[in-house]
This record gives C-alpha cells, sequence and structure tokens, in this order.
C-alpha cells in the first residue's frame, strides 16, 4: 500500500508539472513576463547601463552578435561608450508578444534622467530549455 | 484534497491509457507525414509534439498536410490531433481535419487551433477497414494559420464493426481483346466478399454508349458495333451497399474489318523451330503436351523475367496487324495463367499482354492488333510469371491494313542559333538546322518562318546568313516535312529581339519552357507556387549534381544586365544560397548567390557585365542549402555603350520603403527590382534628372537592404551578397547608411574625431564607413556619401519624438554626419561629391515629405533624389 502511494504521489507530482506548463499561454501572461525579466532582461538591462559587454554578449542571438562582433571583440571603449550612453537611464520591459510569423518581439522603454525615452519592439526568441531560461535577443524591429 | 489528488490520478491514468492500448502517432518529422504547398517549419510556440511543428497561412484548401497511417486490422479506431496553439488571430478556429479510410471519405472535422495545445483532442472514432488511413489538415480555415504537427490513432477494438468491400474478377475475357466491328465477346466473372454480405450484385459497363450496362454476374457474349478501343469496367457491391472501390476492367478494341485499304493478308507464322525464333536463357524443348503448333515448343521455369523468348518479324510496310500466339496448354500448377508477351516495333515497345497458358491450346490467340512501322516486330515472351512454366512455341501476325496511320513523324532541331539572340537592326543572325524522321521517310523538306514579314520564308536546311531590317522581337519557326508529307508537330522555334542601335531596352528573356532551355539531372516541373514567369517552373532538391542552364546568342558585344526570376511560395523551404553561374563563351565570368526564399516573382538583378559576342550561359545548380532550388526564368538587358552606372547601397531608405508613388515607378531605371516590386526610391528619379542633365543614359542599381546597419552594409558587399563583384562596370557608388546604427538598443559609437589607432576606433560607425570607401575605392570606383536624414522616434511607427533633433536616435544621427564630413575631408578617399546634407533637408520639410518617422514618402524620395542630383551636378 505505501508502495502505491508513492508512486501515486510520484505520478501526481508529474501531472502537477504537466499541468503547469500547459497552462501557459505564448503571451500576455503576467507569470510568464516576470519569469522572462528574472531570467533574462533584469540581468540584460542590468549589463547594458554597466557596459558589461562578457554579460550583454551571453544574451545575444547569434546573427546579432556577428553583427556587433567587432566592437564587442576589437573595441576597448564600447562598455564606456555604454555606461555614458545609458547613464541615468531606466529600462523596463512592458510585454512579450508573438507576430503572425511566429516571431516574438519584446516591448521596451529606455527612459534617461534627463526626460527622453525611447521605446520599441525587440525581436527575441524563446527559451529552449524552458521558462527560467534565457531569451534570446536579436535587433530591435523597424 | 483526496478529491484532487484521485481526480488528478484518473486524469493521469487517462492520459496513459491510449499508450496502454497501442497508440499510433505520426509527427511532421515522420515519414508518414506529407505536404502539398508551403507549410513553414517552426517551433516558436510551445505546445507542439515532437521537435516542431509546421504551419501554413489560411487559404483556398489548395495546401494540405497529411498524416498516412497503415491499418493493419479492421476495427474502430479512436483519432486525435496535436497543434501548437496561440490566441486568434494566428491560429484559425477552425481547422478542417479530413478522414479518409482506403481513399473513402469518411468526415471532416474543425479543430479550434487557438487553444488546447500540447495533448492530443480527438478528431472522433471511425470503423476502418484495413488498409490505410490518411488524416488530411487543409489550409481553408478562418484567422492567420493552421498547424499541422502530429496525428495519433489508437485501435478501440477489432474486427466486427467495419464492413470489407466485395471484389469483382473478369474471368472472360482473361485479358484485352481485339474484335472486328459485328463480333462478340464472352463476358464472365466471379465476385466475393470478406465478410459474406451476400447476395451481391453486378455491373458491367461496356464503353460503347450503345450498349446497355449489365447487371448479370456472367453476361455472356457482347455484340459491339462500332469501331473503337472500349474500357470495359466490372463493379460489385456487397448486400450492404458498399463497391469494390478497385473494380476490374478489360479492353476490347474494336476494328473496322479490312479497313485501311487492301483488306487482311495472309498470316505470317514463326514457331519454335523457325529461323526467326531465339532463346536467352534455358527453354527446354518439348512434345509432351499436346496443342502446339509445329512439331514441339519449348518452356522455361518460372523467374525474375531474365529468360526470355522471342519471335522476330520482319515488317515490310507500315499498317495494322493482328499478333496472337500459341501454346501447349495445361493445368495450373504446370502452366502460368499470366504469361507475360510484350511487343516491340523497331525498338520500341508498344504493350506488354497477358495470356493464361492453362487453357485456350491448339489455337492461335489474339495478343492484339496494333499500328506498325515498316522494321521489325519482336514478340518477346519472358518468365516472370506465376506457377511452374511458361511456354514459348509459335506466334502468328496477320496484316489487317496498309500504310496510313503509322507514319510517324519527323523532328527538326535548330542548331544555329543555340538561344534566343538579340541583335540591332540590320544585323544578321545565322541559322542552320537538322531534321530526322524515326521511319526513314526521307527526303524531308525545311520551312523556316523568321516572324518578320518583310523576310521571306526558307526552305533550306541551313538558310545561313538572315538580315533583320525592322525592330522587334521575333518567333523563328523551322518545320520539318517528311517525304509523306508529315510535318514535326512541334515546331522548333527561337526568339530574336531586334533593337534600334543605341537604344536601351533592349530585352530578351528565357523561360524555362524556351528552346534556350536544359537541364542535367532530374528538375520537376511545377506550377503549384506563384510568381513564376510564363508557364510553370522546374525545381530541384538541393544535394548537388543537378543543373539547369539558360542560353542565350550575345550578337553585340557590351555591356548586360543580367537577370533571373524566381517563385515567391515556399520560401521556407526555397534555398537562400541558390548559386548561377554566368559563362560568356565558356569562361566563367561570375559565380552570384542569390536568396530564393525572398524577393520571388520578379527579375532579380543577377550583376552587370561587360560581354563579349558568342554565347551567355547562365546555370543554376541545386547545390544549395534548404529544400529546393527554383529554375524559372533569365534575362538579360543590354545596355548602351555609353552608360553612366551608379550603384545605390544603404537600408531602407536606400531601398525606397515609404514610397508609394506610382509615378516614380515609370522611368527606364536601373532598380534591381521591376515595376512588380511596387518600390520606388529615388533612384528611378535621379536616374532620369542625371539623363536629362548630361544627355547620356544613366542607370541607377537599387542594393538598398532594410533595416540594415554599416556594419552590415559592408559586410555585402563581399560573398555572398558580393555587390562589388556583381556591379564590374559600376563607376560611382552612393552611400546611405547610419539610420539603423543610431538605435537606442546597443547604438554604435559614432566615432566622430577618431583615428584607426584610437582604442574606441574599431567597429564604430567611422570605421565602418571607411572600410566601405576603401572597398569601393579599391576597384577603382568612386564613393559619394549623404548625411542621415533626422529620425522622428525610435522606430518607424508608433511615438514620436517631443522634439525630433533632442531624439535619442537623431542625436546619434547627428553625431555620424560629423563623421561623413570628416570622411569627405580625408584626401585618400577620393570623395569628389559634397555629401548632400538630408539632415536638415528632412529637418524642414519632414511633416509633409515623411512617410513615418524615419522614411521619406513619395515627394521625399522625389526631394532626396533632387538633392542628389543636386550634389552630383554641383
Amino acid at each position: 500500500m505505501r508502495r502505491i502511494l508513492t508512486i501515486m504521489s510520484a505520478l501526481m507530482a508529474v501531472l502537477s508539472a504537466s499541468i503547469a506548463w500547459s497552462a501557459d499561454t505564448p503571451m500576455g501572461d503576467s507569470g510568464r513576463l516576470e519569469r522572462a525579466r528574472s531570467a533574462t532582461f533584469a540581468p540584460l538591462f542590468q549589463a547594458m547601463k554597466q557596459g558589461d559587454i562578457e554579460t550583454i554578449k551571453q544574451y545575444l542571438r547569434g546573427d546579432t552578435y556577428e553583427q556587433y562582433r567587432t566592437l564587442f571583440e576589437h573595441n576597448k571603449k564600447y562598455g564606456e561608450f555604454l555606461r555614458s550612453y545609458y547613464a541615468g537611464a531606466t529600462f523596463r520591459l512592458h510585454d512579450i508578444s508573438a507576430r503572425a510569423d511566429n516571431t516574438y518581439v519584446a516591448n521596451i522603454s529606455i527612459e534617461w534622467g534627463d526626460g527622453r525615452k525611447a521605446r520599441f519592439d525587440l525581436e527575441v526568441s524563446p527559451p529552449k530549455g524552458g521558462l527560467d531560461h534565457k531569451w534570446m535577443v536579436g535587433n530591435p524591429t523597424q | 484534497m483526496q478529491n484532487t489528488f484521485t481526480k488528478r490520478f484518473i486524469a493521469f491514468l487517462l492520459l496513459l491509457a491510449p499508450l496502454c492500448v497501442g497508440a499510433t502517432i505520426i509527427d511532421n518529422t515522420d515519414a508518414g507525414f506529407t505536404m502539398t504547398g508551403t507549410w513553414k517549419a517552426s517551433h516558436s510556440v510551445p505546445g507542439y509534439y515532437g521537435s516542431d511543428y509546421r504551419y501554413a497561412a489560411t487559404g483556398s484548401g489548395a495546401k494540405f498536410a497529411t498524416w498516412t497511417f497503415n491499418i493493419g486490422s479492421a476495427g474502430n479506431y479512436s483519432i486525435s490531433a496535436q497543434w501548437a496553439p496561440a490566441q486568434a488571430p494566428w491560429r484559425a478556429s477552425n481547422a478542417p481535419y479530413s478522414i479518409y479510410n482506403n481513399g473513402t471519405l469518411l468526415a471532416t472535422v474543425t479543430k479550434d487551433q487557438t487553444t488546447a495545445g500540447g495533448q492530443f483532442n480527438p478528431l472522433g472514432s471511425y470503423d476502418l477497414n484495413a488498409g490505410t488511413l490518411e488524416v488530411r489538415l487543409t489550409d481553408n480555415a478562418n484567422n492567420n494559420y493552421v498547424v499541422a504537427d502530429a496525428v495519433q490513432i489508437v485501435q478501440n477494438s477489432s474486427g466486427g464493426g467495419s464492413n470489407q468491400a466485395p471484389n469483382g474478377v473478369i474471368d472472360s475475357p482473361t485479358g484485352a481483346v481485339t474484335i472486328n466491328v459485328g463480333e462478340s465477346v464472352n463476358f464472365a466473372s466471379t465476385g466475393s466478399d470478406p465478410d459474406g454480405d451476400t447476395p451481391l450484385s453486378y455491373r458491367w459497363e461496356f464503353g460503347d454508349p450503345a450498349i446497355a450496362d449489365s447487371t448479370q454476374e456472367d453476361p455472356g457474349a457482347v455484340t459491339f458495333n462500332t469501331a473503337g478501343t472500349y474500357t470495359v469496367r466490372l463493379t460489385v457491391t456487397d448486400a450492404k451497399g458498399l463497391a469494390d472501390p478497385s473494380p476490374a476492367t478489360v479492353s476490347v478494341t474494336v476494328n473496322e474489318p479490312g479497313s485501311g485499304g487492301g483488306g487482311s493478308s495472309s498470316p505470317t507464322i514463326i514457331d519454335n523451330t523457325d529461323a526467326g525464333f531465339t532463346m536467352t536463357g534455358t527453354w527446354k524443348a518439348s512434345h509432351s503436351v499436346p496443342g502446339y503448333y509445329g512439331s514441339d515448343y519449348r518452356y522455361a521455369a518460372t523467374g525474375s523475367g531474365a529468360k526470355f523468348a522471342t519471335w522476330t518479324f520482319n515488317i515490310g510496310s507500315a499498317g495494322n496487324y493482328s499478333i496472337s500466339a500459341q501454346w501447349a496448354p495445361a493445368q495450373a500448377p504446370w502452366r502460368a495463367s499470366n504469361a507475360p508477351y510484350s511487343i516491340y516495333n523497331n525498338g520500341t515497345l508498344l504493350a506488354t499482354v497477358t495470356k493464361d497458358q492453362t487453357t485456350a491450346g491448339g489455337q492461335f490467340n489474339p495478343l492484339g492488333s496494333y499500328d506498325l512501322n515498316a522494321g521489325t516486330l519482336e514478340v518477346r515472351l519472358t518468365d516472370n510469371a506465376n506457377n511452374n512454366y511458361v511456354v514459348a512455341d509459335a506466334v502468328q501476325i496477320v496484316q489487317n491494313s496498309s500504310g496510313g496511320g503509322s507514319n510517324q513523324a519527323p523532328n527538326g532541331v535548330i542548331d544555329s542559333p543555340t538561344g534566343a539572340v538579340t541583335i540591332n537592326v540590320g544585323e544578321s543572325v545565322n541559322f542552320a538546322s537538322t531534321g530526322s524522321d524515326p521511319d526513314g521517310d526521307t527526303p524531308l523538306s525545311y520551312r523556316w518562318e523568321f516572324g518578320d514579314p518583310a523576310i521571306a520564308d526558307s526552305t533550306q536546311e541551313d538558310p545561313g546568313a538572315v538580315t533583320f531590317n525592322t525592330a522587334g522581337t521575333y518567333t523563328v519557326r523551322l518545320t520539318v516535312t517528311d517525304a509523306k508529307g508529315l510535318a514535326d508537330p512541334s515546331p522548333a522555334t527561337v526568339s530574336v529581339t531586334v533593337n534600334e542601335p543605341g537604344s536601351n531596352a533592349t530585352v530578351v528573356t528565357v523561360d524555362n519552357t524556351d528552346p534556350g532551355f536544359a537541364t542535367s539531372g532530374g528538375w520537376t516541373t511545377s506550377s503549384s507556387s506563384s510568381g513564376y514567369f510564363g508557364q510553370d517552373y522546374r525545381y530541384a532538391a538541393t544535394g548537388g549534381g543537378k543543373t539547369a542552364s539558360w542560353s542565350f546568342t550575345i550578337a553585340s558585344g557590351g555591356k548586360y544586365d543580367i537577370y533571373a526570376r524566381w517563385t515567391n511560395d515556399d520560401t521556407s523551404s526555397q534555398a537562400s544560397n541558390a548559386k548561377y553561374k554566368i559563362e560568356n563563351n565558356g569562361t566563367l565570368i561570375a559565380t552570384v548567390t542569390k536568396d530564393q526564399s525572398e524577393a520571388g516573382g520578379w527579375f532579380n538583378l543577377l550583376g552587370s557585365y561587360q560581354l563579349n559576342p558568342g554565347t551567355l550561359d547562365i546555370k543554376l545548380t541545386n547545390s544549395a542549402n534548404n529544400s529546393i532550388v527554383i529554375a524559372d526564368a533569365t534575362r538579360i538587358v543590354k545596355l548602351p555603350d555609353d552608360i553612366q552606372y551608379y550603384v545605390a547601397i544603404g537600408d531602407s531608405i536606400t531601398w525606397g520603403y515609404g514610397d508609394d508613388d506610382a509615378s516614380d515607378n515609370v522611368s527606364g531605371d536601373g532598380r534591381d527590382m521591376g515595376p512588380e516590386a511596387g518600390i520606388g526610391g529615388f533612384e528611378p528619379i535621379l536616374n532620369d534628372l542625371l539623363t536629362a542633365s548630361t544627355g547620356l543614359p544613366h542607370t541607377i542599381k537599387n542594393e538598398g537592404r532594410l533595416g540594415i546597419t554599416s556594419s552590415q552594409g559592408l559586410d555585402r558587399l563581399f560573398p555572398p551578397v558580393d555587390i562589388l563583384n556583381r556591379h564590374p562596370i559600376a563607376q560611382r557608388y552612393l552611400v546611405l547608411f547610419g539610420m539603423n546604427d543610431a538605435r537606442p538598443w546597443l547604438p554604435v559609437p559614432s566615432g566622430k574625431g577618431l583615428t584607426p589607432s584610437d582604442s574606441g576606433y574599431a567597429g564604430t560607425f567611422k570605421d565602418n564607413m571607411q572600410q566601405i570607401i576603401d572597398a569601393i575605392n579599391s576597384q577603382g570606383k568612386e564613393a559619394m556619401l549623404a548625411k542621415i536624414p533626422i529620425a522622428l522616434g525610435d522606430r518607424a511607427t508608433g511615438s514620436t519624438y517631443p522634439d525630433p533633433d533632442n531624439g535619442a536616435r537623431s542625436l546619434l544621427i547627428q553625431e555620424y554626419n560629423v563623421v561623413i564630413d570628416e570622411l569627405k575631408a580625408i584626401p585618400g578617399n577620393n570623395i569628389s561629391v559634397v555629401p548632400p546634407d538630408l539632415y536638415n533637408y528632412f529637418r524642414s520639410r519632414y511633416t509633409t515629405e515623411y512617410f513615418d518617422n524615419i522614411h521619406p514618402n513619395g515627394v521625399g524620395y522625389q526631394g532626396l533624389a533632387n538633392q542628389w542630383f543636386n550634389a552630383i551636378t554641383q
């Protein structure tokens, strides 16, 4: 009887995890957004402000990294440039949404201390290992 | 708590239940999954089964995905499907799945794909017969997309519930039969039903409308009174109304007696002992069983087909012949009931007829009547039959009629020119041909029609040089006729384009159906995708070893634009690196890689080259990535000798995004996308301005690309895009980058005031632009730079800056524009044109000349062209 209960408990745990995952929707879910924020965007925004190139690299898609390869690998002052450019700025992730072609965009805003604001969509790729893993970041959309 | 636990446990058991009784799943990556039309692969949205899923835009129903299961035994089956859901409008709420069992539609079920992902959702339970089950999802749904992922079947019960189809067999005649008008054929059949649903009903359809259908199992003798070839069909239906899905058929040929003159001739018989009889492999002689012709017969054990006996007749004159064979019969299993006789005329297989050698001995049994050409007739019996032995005894032929209908048409080939040719008025083209006739009806006659009414037809095989004195495009046609007056039904053609000297409108197109097109390896013809030129296109799977080639004759040497076209569907499967090799007189002058996953549906510029007179061959290989390479049409455009050739490189502003002013599309410009693209931009306008101003013809090639930065623009100068080498005749480059470098996400530093030795220089806007200038200069061309327009917002659409001059993007652009001045000032850059200041130009006009936050509108592109024009002509 105890063995049956143990097996049933294990099965229930598996089932619970399955239900939790299937309850996720691809967009518009606040829990999902929060997990994306904590897994990806909060540390990425922090790295942007600090000019931490090594950390930024880890969040970029391959094609985007190639576009910045020279700046990342040969420009010794790019980190300093980013620190200066984003000085006093506040980053926010507002939403992640799916587009018609099944790609995703993250809506981002940057607000500088002097009141200047920028808001744009960023191409992002969903995490392959689950929602607590990194989203990979591409370029801003037009 | 206990209640929740119990519910979850039951749910889990239910989840496992299908697996316990043998669920079969076909995923979209499995062998049983097929697609018609474009279904793109994706794994962007979770909830799918396996590694990914396929999706298609909703449409007319022409696209469908099919999961095909082998149903080993009849029974009741539950069918369910999984998909990757997304909210409307990204998924159809009525995706239609159709269920077919052995080709019969059982039901069509619509499912809501906006929800219920990550699980198999029921499509229903069905009584299925053994055979195949097809679940077909079509694209005729609402909203944007339907998703094809996986289908699961679970057998609920076996046997019983499913009615299996009956089967009908035609016992008489046992094979195709040939008779004369007014003669009869005896028809008989046997019907059966695997689950005993009797009585069976029978329906014979005799093909001849004058003969009523019969519902008898054995209709007996049926008389045919009209000449023709009829397919007689027997359909058996069981007591439950289920019909045999594969009705039995037999062919009856009815001839007019003695038609074609002369009547029947006396028969010619070749026995197995005669000279015309030969054998391959061991065929033993025997006279044990009566019914044979002559002194004996030969027999061979049934086998693989490697043994064969051949009766060879000399056909002195073409005509219609009846052929029949005799054998020594024996009951099964000592004789084959399907002995295969093949009929060859001059090496061409006309038919293979199987005969039942267990019966009908002692007589010649018909193998059919055939129109034969003069030459040889071979009747070949092979050993690949059932049962133990096939018998080779004697074959008889009787000529029913002579002459007429059996003459084969001749064929004419144009040897010169080898493909479409373009010349100027007053120039000549050399014409030559070769004619042939399969049945040797010579001499052949030739007729050349040159299309130009001013040029008389020629009856020479090789007319030689023909001069065209009127501009136009002509289809030259060669028709060859044999000595009996039969003409080639598919005359050879070649296109000749004749231009006025100095015209810049010389265009020659070779489509995949034109004589100048050829393939090696297998290229499939299709018209299922859209955007192709002409009536269809060819495609080949990637993998290498196959080539499609378009050949042109270059009558006049000079500068030519070369274009290629492909379809605009299947963008996920079409190669992104299709390789075109361009050869002039056999010498490779360029290899151009084009992305066929985009820009389909119009002629894309491969490049512009100086060509020598002779031949131009464009060869497309299938050594690319993705699934397929498309071979559709190519085009050459001869440029004036004094052409002024510019290339515009840049981002979407160079590309022309936002120019919806159709009046910009009318000039004879040099854009690399035709009017079909629906874009304008500044290039055609500047082209006209420069042409009018200088009196010299200009062409401005548009190499703009949406969304790219200066870094990406630098990369595009080199392979694989290879802009520099695709424009070897270019003189100047118009360069406009920076709008995308200045985006507020990971912006590119300007490099203002820096030199290459500074540690902060690498990868800056200045560094990238300097490398672009260096690359252009290294080819002996001149770079011309323009200052970047003002940005009104962070992205093209959406909110605007309260003060555009102080927007994040514009602030950086202002630094870039200082860099433009710095680069202009470097003597080694050889920049002679003062960069037009597009920032300040649009700063005062954006309210009326901007399409969105960063792109000009039609009026703005006119203004941009004016700015370039003023700078160039200063």
